[in-house]
């Protein structure tokens, strides 16, 4: 592999591992170790192969939290809940996608220009509500969209991607678990970064 | 720093909702028409205003058919063909050790005008130099559909990396000297689950300005046609917009025939038990809104791939697998109305036709290609019991001398 690709694919993981972070207790370094690893045994290219590039969710959040990391959080439980809302944001894509039942909303992704005003309205509002994580992640996806960074023309694909809704599922699951066991055991996904 | 109803806005917010501001407006200008119908373009934009000869359809005899894969790989299947500007044919097809094997690669062969064998084949995509090109692991190559739009000659194919044909993208390379030489291929994004379980089989079709329409279909929890709108103008191709035939679950393989007005009607393959029959499925404004898809009559689908190809006048001629199960008979037939009702006219290979393939243990004669040329000619090409490509050129007569002979 050459130099760029193995950078691409380094940057990848480590992205995709720092996605990861808030929901276990960690090391801050963990995300650099897991790309290195990942990059030297070749698993990092079939991570990309399979998962497609990242959106600005993904980047975002990791980005968001490596900064975090360094001056210090002061909502921990942000990282979790701009998870879940990806989440929600890509369950309704993903079952009308793979299904093919129901309006296709990937294809409004594409051509429909009120549908990335709508996106503008809801990124602003969500600043002006201090929501600065989703103000930052809907403005980086329609960026993506304007300028045309990624291998896809769909506003959909510049704004979620499969590994933060996969991040957003497992931080539903463990919240969910713990509230049900809200004794102390269990690790809260609102303190775990 | 200003204050409404509970909102601070500060110097932050302000600098940020004019970035915001910016960034929707030029997102905004790079969407395009999402459907086919909404671009005002439709499937029908490159047919000929003055209409094709009128064919009628001749059986061939399988004795005549050419091999076009020659014995490079052991296993060959999906055969895709195109006229090249020469008049000469070109096929396309995926072979190696077996199908879904590392070693398969796409090869290609040419029959030059008035030649009578088929070109040695040679590797058109490589899984190595695929996976190279598109920086990441392929495990395997599947379907290839060739299409030529003016003096280009554009190579769409499956691949996948992890998983089975569920689990498949479709990439593009292209060529400018007739398939000498392949540009480096990149990757198509057609769905936003990871961009998995895309596949291509039938051939693409010219809208003009730049743009093809895609037949492609979808594979993993549910079977389903999508028709890709691709913008081919820039640098690399991307696709612009997507189409879903509605209720078209357990349906696959689309197979797109222009139709006179601005309508189409696409094939599909069925799979599953239930209505193991081919199925159509109708368009009036060009490709945007498609029908259900319903059985094209009685016409068996024995879950297999099928191809069809404009007769001119009214006329659609059909190659299918014409039994309830297995791909052990290929057979002809045409409609006049669109898929409604069909004459059939004959099967082209069969165990009785071909006596001494009775020591094959599976008989197989499918995914069928027919290719009109600009001459009129209908190409016939499909995969002959995994081992081979062939090809036949099927007989036909005008419709119009036909006619003119029972004048009185």
């Amino acid at each position: 592999m050459n130099w760029t690709g193995m950078m691409a694919e380094f940057a990848f993981v480590l992205v995709v591992s720092a996605a990861f972070m808030p929901i276990c207790r960690g090391w801050r370094l963990l995300p650099v170790l897991v790309a290195g690893i990942a990059v030297f045994t070749g698993f990092s290219g079939m991570l990309r192969a399979v998962f497609g590039d990242l959106s600005a969710a993904s980047m975002v959040a990791a980005i968001w939290f490596i900064v975090r990391s360094v001056v210090g959080f002061r909502d921990r439980g942000e990282l979790s809940r701009f998870f879940r809302l990806i989440f929600i944001t890509a369950l309704p894509l993903y079952f009308t996608s793979l299904t093919g039942i129901g309006p296709d909303l990937y294809a409004l992704g594409f051509g429909a220009w009120w549908y990335v005003v709508i996106i503008g309205i809801v990124g602003l509002w969500a600043v002006m509500l201090d929501s600065w994580l989703i103000g930052l992640w809907l403005a980086s996806g329609l960026f993506l969209t304007a300028v045309d960074l990624g291998e896809s023309s769909n506003v959909w694909d510049s704004l979620v991607d499969a590994p933060a809704a996969a991040v957003g599922l497992i931080t539903w699951v463990v919240f969910g678990v713990s509230r049900l066991r809200a004794d102390g055991k269990w690790c809260f996904v609102e303190r775990s970064v | 720093m200003v204050s409404s109803g509970g909102v601070r806005v500060t110097l932050p917010k302000m600098t940020f909702s004019g970035l915001m501001v910016l960034v929707t407006l030029g997102a905004a200008f790079k969407t395009r028409a999402p459907s086919l119908g909404d671009a005002g373009e439709t499937l029908a934009a490159t047919r000929p205003q003055a209409g094709l000869t009128p064919l009628r359809v001749l059986l061939p005899s399988p004795a005549d058919a050419l091999v076009v894969s020659g014995k490079v790989a052991p296993s060959v299947h999906a055969v895709s063909a195109v006229e090249l500007p020469s008049h000469g044919l070109l096929a396309f097809w995926f072979g190696g050790s077996r199908e879904g094997a590392s070693d398969v690669s796409i090869y290609s062969s040419l029959l030059s005008p008035g030649a009578q064998t088929w070109s040695a084949p040679q590797v058109a995509v490589a899984r190595r130099d695929a996976s190279r090109d598109l920086g990441r692991p392929l495990r395997k190559l599947g379907n290839p559909v060739a299409t030529m739009v003016e003096s280009r000659l554009w190579l769409f194919y499956v691949s996948v990396s992890v998983g089975g044909w569920s689990g498949s993208a479709i990439n593009v390379t292209w060529s400018d000297d007739f398939g000498e030489t392949w540009a480096p291929s990149c990757r198509l994004v057609s769905s936003p689950f990871a961009n998995i379980s895309t596949l291509v089989k039938g051939p693409a079709i010219d809208l003009g300005n730049g743009h093809l329409a895609l037949p492609v279909y979808h594979e993993m929890v549910t079977k389903f046609p999508q028709i890709l709108r691709i913008d081919c103008s820039g640098e690399k191709p991307r696709v612009e917009g997507r189409t879903t035939i509605p209720g078209g679950e357990k349906t696959i393989q689309p197979w797109i025939v222009s139709c006179p007005g601005g309508g189409a009607v696409a094939f599909l393959r069925r799979t599953g038990d239930r209505q193991p029959f081919v199925h159509v499925s109708r368009t009036s404004d060009g490709g945007g809104i498609w029908s259900r898809p319903v059985p094209a009559g009685k016409l068996a689908n024995p879950n297999a791939s099928v191809a069809a190809v404009d007769l001119g006048g009214e006329d659609i001629l059909l190659a299918f697998n014409d039994t309830d199960s297995g791909r052990d008979d290929l057979s002809l037939a045409v409609t006049g109305d669109g898929g409604v009702s069909w004459q059939l006219i004959g099967s082209v290979e069969n165990e009785s036709r071909r006596p001494e393939e009775k020591g094959e243990k599976r008989l197989e004669y499918s995914y069928p290609w027919l290719l009109r040329t600009e001459a009129g000619e209908i190409h016939l090409f499909y995969t002959w019991n995994r081992r081979q490509i062939r090809h036949l050129k099927i007989p036909t007569q005008k419709r119009e001398a036909e006619a003119g002979r029972k004048e009185p």
